[in-house]
Formats: C-alpha cells, structure tokens, sequence
C-alpha cells in the first residue's frame, strides 16, 4: 500500500495546471543526488497509507479549494501503479488527472495509463547515460525516457520538463533540447529554473550551488532556438 | 464539512522558500497566499506577474459562474 506525506493545492506548475491537487506519494525508483524532496521522496514508510476513504476526503477538500485536477507526484507514483488505479476506480468524483513522472518505467505502465492520465508531465533529467548513472544511479536512462515520451506523446497530452542543473547545459539541457526539435517539436515544453542544491548534491562539485541567471538565460536560448513549444 | 485538509503529516504540509543573494526567490509548493507574499517581495518579477493575473482569472471566472449558478 503506498504512502501518502503531503497533500495539497499548488500553485508552482505549469499555468494551464494550477491549481493544482498535488498528492506527494513515499518510494521512489531513482535516487537523484540533488533531489528536493529528499528523504521523504526515498522512504516508502513515510506518510499515511493511501486508502480510498482518505483519497476520497482529499479530493473533496482540494475541490472546494478550487483545483482544477489531481496530480500524482513523488517520489515516484508509477511504482504504487496498481493501488493507484484503485483508488481512482473507487472515486465517485475524480477529477482530471495529471501523471507527474520520472518516465523511468516500463511501457507496460504506460499501457495500463492509456486513457486515465489526462496529461502527463514528465521529467527529462539527464541528456546523456553517464550523467544519469553518476547522479541518479540509473542505467540506459536515455533510451528508456525517450521511449516512454514517444509512446506517451500517442496517447494525449505531454508536458516535458527539464530542469536546468548548473554546470550541465551542454551535457543534459543541450541534447535533451536536440531530442525533443528532432522528435517531438509540437509537445510543450517546460524548463524549470528552481534548481537548489538540495539531498547529495553537495557531493557533486558543479552541483553544490543554485543555477545563475546566466545558465537560465542560455538554456531559454537554446530551447527557443530549437524551436520547441516552450510553455510557462 | 471541514476546511481542513484530511491529516497526512502537517508538518510536511509547509512552503520552503530560499532567497540567492542576487535576490531570486525559490520556492517549493507555492500556494494560494504564498503568491501574496511573493508578490509583496518582487513587485517587479514579470513571471510572478504573469503567473498572480492568470490566477486572478481564473477566480475571477469562478465566481462569475458560481453568481450564474453553473
């Protein structure tokens, strides 16, 4: 049974999402040296058990707060897929639904999501797979993520992120930009500048400090450059 | 009905904002008064501008239909 921490109407995404319901699940599949969330993200024992009873009490409460949908984050929701679905079957009321992901997961996941994800919001960390093993501890990253957003962008809408790492535009933010101009030009696209140096990240040199205006400036320049459907 | 949330751990349940010394302002789960606050510490951030009247829309069409009775 997966864990709920945190639950509660945002306002920090994308405009056509807010507000939000963001419901933050415990557990995640990677363990990206400079992840926010920290141990809450990365200790499935965190939070209360997600049953039907208290998501259909936080639904309610987040509709009379004016969300316009639900979104699951993490952690990682696709790893409590199947208790998830159940939950949402169990909803008289559910509201749209938006699947923030790492997009680390098998196309069967994405199968079992067809038709339940309204949109997807889906994070492309790492433009190359020794970045991805280094600070996230992953293997194959690229093909996996590029995979699943190709799958994902047939189904219906996508929004992928990237957020800007300092010291890493030519690395992650350039090729994953070049991914998505020769791949999938007309899907929006969200750089995300709020890097803080936050968990492990003080082990990695070029990660220990926020991003600078700089790195901001250059990634929306070659984002715009590339022509991609950059969003706000 | 309670307007509170259902309980999960509210001590998570906050706003962590970091200030750079260049004055950028980071925030990780904004809510609605939050918005407030940031508007009252960068009065000038055209994106946080963007972001409160898309907001204010939003509510303002809202209340318009809610008055209507859809």
């Amino acid at each position: 049974m997966p864990r709920l921490y945190r639950h509660r109407v945002e306002y920090g995404e994308e405009l056509d999402l807010i507000p939000s319901h963001e419901f933050y699940l415990s557990g995640c599949d990677l363990r990206c040296a400079f992840c926010i969330a920290g141990a809450d993200a990365f200790d499935p024992s965190r939070g209360e058990e997600l049953t039907s009873e208290l998501f259909n009490e936080a639904v309610e409460w987040g509709r009379r707060q004016g969300a316009r949908n639900i979104q699951w984050v993490g952690g990682e929701p696709t790893i409590h897929l199947p208790a998830i679905l159940s939950v949402m079957a169990r909803c008289t009321r559910l509201p749209p639904v938006v699947w923030k992901s790492d997009f680390h997961f098998t196309p069967e996941a994405l199968q079992l999501l067809d038709g339940v994800a309204d949109v997807y919001v889906a994070d492309f960390k790492f433009g190359n797979d020794s970045c991805a093993a280094r600070l996230a501890g992953v293997s194959d990253y690229v093909r996996i993520i590029t995979r699943n957003l190709t799958l994902a962008a047939r189904q219906g809408r996508l929004i992928v992120r990237h957020l800007i790492m300092p010291g890493h535009l030519e690395c992650c933010c350039r090729p994953v930009v070049e991914w998505m101009a020769h791949n999938l030009p007309r899907v929006e696209f969200s750089l995300r500048e709020g890097y803080l140096p936050s968990w492990r990240s003080q082990r990695y040199i070029e990660l220990g400090r926020p991003v600078n205006r700089a790195e901001v400036m250059a990634a929306r320049e070659m984002a715009s450059t590339a022509g991609l459907k950059v969003i706000q | 009905m309670s307007a509170q949330p259902p309980p999960v751990d509210n001590e998570k349940n906050i706003t962590e904002l970091t200030i750079a010394p260049d004055g950028r302002v980071f925030v990780f789960g904004t809510s609605r008064p939050i918005l407030e606050v940031l508007e009252a510490l960068q009065p000038r951030d055209k994106k946080l501008q963007r972001l409160l009247e898309h907001v204010r829309r939003l509510e303002s069409s809202s209340s318009s239909q809610e008055r209507n009775g859809s």
